[in-house]
């Protein structure tokens, strides 16, 4: 239970991300805002950062986006929120629950004192995954909106611009800027969580963070430190490596099978582009329709003929054959990744899990495909400014960070009743807690929650480990060029032509077809809209420079 | 006189004389392929059973399901149980299952009484309309709109009056009636019974096997309702046991344990299997209780429909 903080939330956000991917896992790096009605994030000037004054972290995050790492829970915690954020009136919101439902309001203690706390009777209206655009959706043509409403990224709501313009509150003038000010623990989320709230220019709610690094390659290390580690110099010797530990006869093999995300990992070393590449002359081309991306898929083949992708690629479960030691390597989201070490030294304590640095095919450094920094943001319905302001305020809370008070109510509720101390210092919930809490936090967080950070008091050694490995990563670190840019068509089509084009790819991996149906399945993307939003994107991008 | 006694009272199960006696092999592969295609329909649900009592090592072991659990443990059922979120969207569920059925049974009975008969009042316009919808079904938000305007959000009304009546079960029901003795119908008359008394008395005692059948219909249908509760019910203590067990099997995967506050982690395999046996075994025990009616009553509504 020691840990159990920064698993839980790293889990929830490794679930949002991949159930917002347009891939099988998790396609972090690839998730973008659908609505981006962004005609510019450029246009408009972000929140100022102003990091959280609170307990210092063992190591330093930086707003490029490494996550503050702390060895132990801190012992004096900070009071963020000086004054009662609500007026006392009714809240409701529309959001998402990753786990199952909490007992409602009424039976719930932890929830009334939450209510208490916020200064507003919070009604949740909670969504799942999927299912969640249909109900949402639904709502919207009620009529009746709730206060808040979370708009995810890529989960298929559409025509979101509009919707924006027309219900909601447009928060540019209290956000921008130094307003952020007034909500300090707002102004205290990365920098790179605020680009997925700007649509046409203006900003639209309080985004919910969720680091800033897309897929990577996660290695069970008791699998690969008999062959010399999971780290490689080039694509020669991973593949020399995945020879050594594919083991049919043993029921052992390298790789998951979810091919479209192993091309994407591959991708990186070949120097693919994240999403997009913007070319000399201000043009772009994306990656489906580069030599790097072929050589990607190619290179794919090569390991499947060889055998060292996992044989039965409808498998639905591939982290207990990993724990296993039954397939090496599987891709996991960044956050997903990053919280992998100690989810999984809960299963096996001696797993330690290993992040693969991207390098190139042949040597020297590959690319890091970075994510889009957040899983959507909540919106406030128009209203007055001054339930506006309220309602900021509310969030304001819900922004917490990590070492404040508020942040340890919000996580875990009331001291004895639904958390103690556990040896290492660190809260863990009691039964009750377990109950009331982890539902109703879930519903909360996926509205608005504090930046991540890393936190782990009983296998210290792993907060420097994932430290190190997040640097390595950002050194090597490429954007998506679009990202904060609008494209109509991707709102309409783009997931759904991505889709198509990896359904091919697993084709041409899998062997069902050659490898010249990736420039048929590259031409049906073109005319299905990929020229369409190339042609936006230019424009805005062109707009904007 | 053995085969005069034969030809006599002939076994209502006995061979026509005509056929010819089947082969040993012909019996065999009858034999062998009835096998097959109920290991095929049981594996499933052993292996179901089975992994809901497995251990957490075994289950590790085995890569993720069990067909005998060595070391049978009871932890997974507690630990869905303790919570009180599973046990309570079970009696919701029953409740609805219940409600729902005998008033979708209601309205569809009097309903298909009425146009089985001829010559009622408006009664090809009405069958039309239900046809009608048949052919066009509703959209998500259209029914979302009616069920908001009539004030049935967060209610468990929203889940039962959207499928109070569906117009197959009410084709069958009307085909069935329409094929009952026209001449018992007009004797009860005569003697002086009113249409109330009729559908009463003589129609729905002939009719048992259908009103099984399609109560089975409802009753399932009700049982299995998800998408509705995900749409209308935003309370969740109000949701049903498939929306729960959704959240269970899809969700939270690997914290379930965690979220019910047990030291011992059960396998989240094992916990997601108890909670499909436990929103499998209601609607499986009320078949038991049908199954005399149930293949007459299909066979009736499906020839004669």
């Amino acid at each position: 239970m020691t840990r159990s903080l920064q698993r839980r939330t790293v889990l929830k956000l490794g679930a949002a991300a991949a159930a917002v991917s347009p891939g099988i896992l998790a396609g972090c790096a690839k998730v973008k805002s659908t609505n981006t009605g962004a005609a510019a994030s450029a246009d408009v000037k972000l929140p100022t950062y102003v990091p959280f004054d609170g307990p210092r972290p063992d190591l330093a995050g930086t707003t490029q986006g490494i996550q503050p790492g702390y060895k132990s829970f801190p012992k004096k915690l900070v009071q963020s929120v000086k004054a009662t954020p609500g007026d006392g009136s009714k809240v409701t919101a529309l959001t998402e629950i990753w786990e199952t439902p909490p007992p409602p309001m009424g039976k719930n203690a932890y929830w009334q004192e939450m209510n208490k706390k916020l200064g507003v009777t919070l009604n949740l209206i909670m969504g799942t995954d999927p299912g969640y655009p249909d109900k949402f959706a639904a709502i919207v043509a009620g009529g009746d909106l709730p206060d808040l409403m979370w708009i995810p990224p890529n989960q298929g709501i559409t025509h979101v611009a509009d919707l924006l313009t027309a219900k909601f509150t447009d928060l540019t003038s209290l956000l921008s800027g130094d307003a952020i000010k007034e909500y300090p623990n707002l102004a205290a989320l990365q920098p790179s969580a605020w680009k997925t709230a700007v649509v046409d220019g203006k900003i639209w709610g309080a985004p919910i963070p969720q680091g800033v690094f897309g897929q990577i390659y996660v290695g069970n290390n008791k699998v690969w430190d008999p062959v010399g580690g999971f780290q490689c110099k080039n694509a020669d010797e991973f593949m020399s490596k995945c020879k050594e530990l594919t083991r049919p006869k043993q029921n052992k093999w390298a790789l998951e099978p979810y091919y479209a995300n192993a091309v994407h990992m591959f991708g990186q070393w070949f120097g693919a582009p994240n999403g997009w590449r913007q070319n000399k002359d201000g043009t772009l081309t994306n990656r489906f329709e580069t030599e790097e991306y072929e050589a990607a898929v190619a290179y794919a083949i090569k390991l499947r003929k060889a055998g060292y992708f996992y044989p039965d690629p409808n498998i639905t479960d591939s982290h207990t054959p990993y724990l296993q030691g039954k397939i090496a390597a599987v891709v996991q989201s960044g956050p997903g990744a990053i919280g992998a070490r100690s989810k999984d030294r809960v299963a096996d304590p001696t797993v330690k899990d290993e992040l693969l640095i991207p390098f190139g095919h042949s040597g020297g450094p590959g690319v890091h495909d970075l994510g889009y920094g957040s899983i959507g943001y909540t919106a406030i319905k128009k209203t007055d400014e001054k339930r506006v302001r309220m309602l900021l305020r509310v969030f304001d809370y819900l922004a917490a960070p990590f070492g404040s008070s508020e942040w340890l109510f919000l996580n875990y509720g009331t001291k004895g009743e639904h958390f103690t101390y556990d040896p290492h210092g660190a809260p863990a919930y009691t039964k009750k807690g377990s109950l009331e809490v982890i539902g109703v936090e879930s519903g909360v967080s996926t509205m608005c929650h504090s930046s991540e950070y890393v936190y782990d008091a009983q296998y210290p050694d792993d907060v420097d480990y994932l430290f190190g490995i997040q640097k390595g990563l950002l050194k090597v670190a490429q954007a998506d060029p679009t990202i904060g840019h609008y494209s109509d068509t991707y709102t309409k089509v783009g997931g759904k032509l991505t889709n198509d084009v990896y359904d091919t790819v697993t084709d041409i991996v899998a062997g069902r077809d050659p490898i010249s149906a990736l420039k048929q399945a590259v031409n049906r993307w073109k005319s299905g809209g990929g020229e369409a939003m190339r042609k936006e994107y230019e424009k805005s991008i062109g707009k904007h420079h | 006189m053995t085969s005069l006694t034969a030809f006599a009272r002939p076994r209502p199960s006995a061979r026509p004389s005509w056929a010819e006696p089947p082969t040993t092999l012909g019996r065999g592969a009858k034999a062998l392929i009835l096998t097959v295609i109920v290991g095929v329909v049981i594996f499933p649900f052993i292996t179901i059973i089975s992994t809901s009592f497995a251990s957490d090592k075994q289950i590790i072991d085995a890569g993720g399901y069990v067909l005998f659990p060595t070391h049978p443990t009871l932890a997974a059922y507690r630990a869905i149980l303790t919570g009180g979120v599973v046990t309570h969207a079970v009696v919701v569920s029953v409740g609805i299952t219940v409600v729902g059925t005998l008033l979708s049974l209601i309205t569809t009975t009097g309903l298909a009484y009425a146009l089985s008969k001829p010559g009622v009042l408006a009664g090809k316009p009405v069958l039309l309309g239900v046809l009608f919808t048949l052919l066009f079904a509703p959209g998500i938000i259209p029914t979302y709109l009616v069920i908001k305007s009539l004030g049935l959000l967060d209610t468990y009304w929203s889940l039962i009056l959207p499928g109070l009546m569906t117009a197959f079960n009410l084709i069958v029901m009307r085909a069935f009636f329409m094929n009952l003795p026209r001449d018992l119908l007009d004797a009860a008359r005569i003697d002086g019974a009113g249409d109330l008394t009729v559908l009463w008395r003589i129609v729905l005692p002939l009719s048992k096997a259908v009103i099984a059948v399609i109560g089975l219909f409802y009753a399932v249908s009700y049982w299995n309702s998800f998408f509705n509760a995900l749409l209308y019910l935003n309370d969740t203590s109000k949701w049903p046991i498939q929306l729960v067990l959704y959240t269970y099997v899809v969700k939270g995967k690997s914290l379930s344990a965690e979220q019910l506050g047990i030291q011992h982690i059960p396998p989240p395999q094992s916990i997601q299997m108890a909670v499909v046996v436990v929103a499998l075994v209601p609607i499986v025990l009320v078949y038991p209780f049908l199954q005399r009616y149930f293949t007459r009553g299909v066979l009736t509504g499906a020839i004669k429909g």
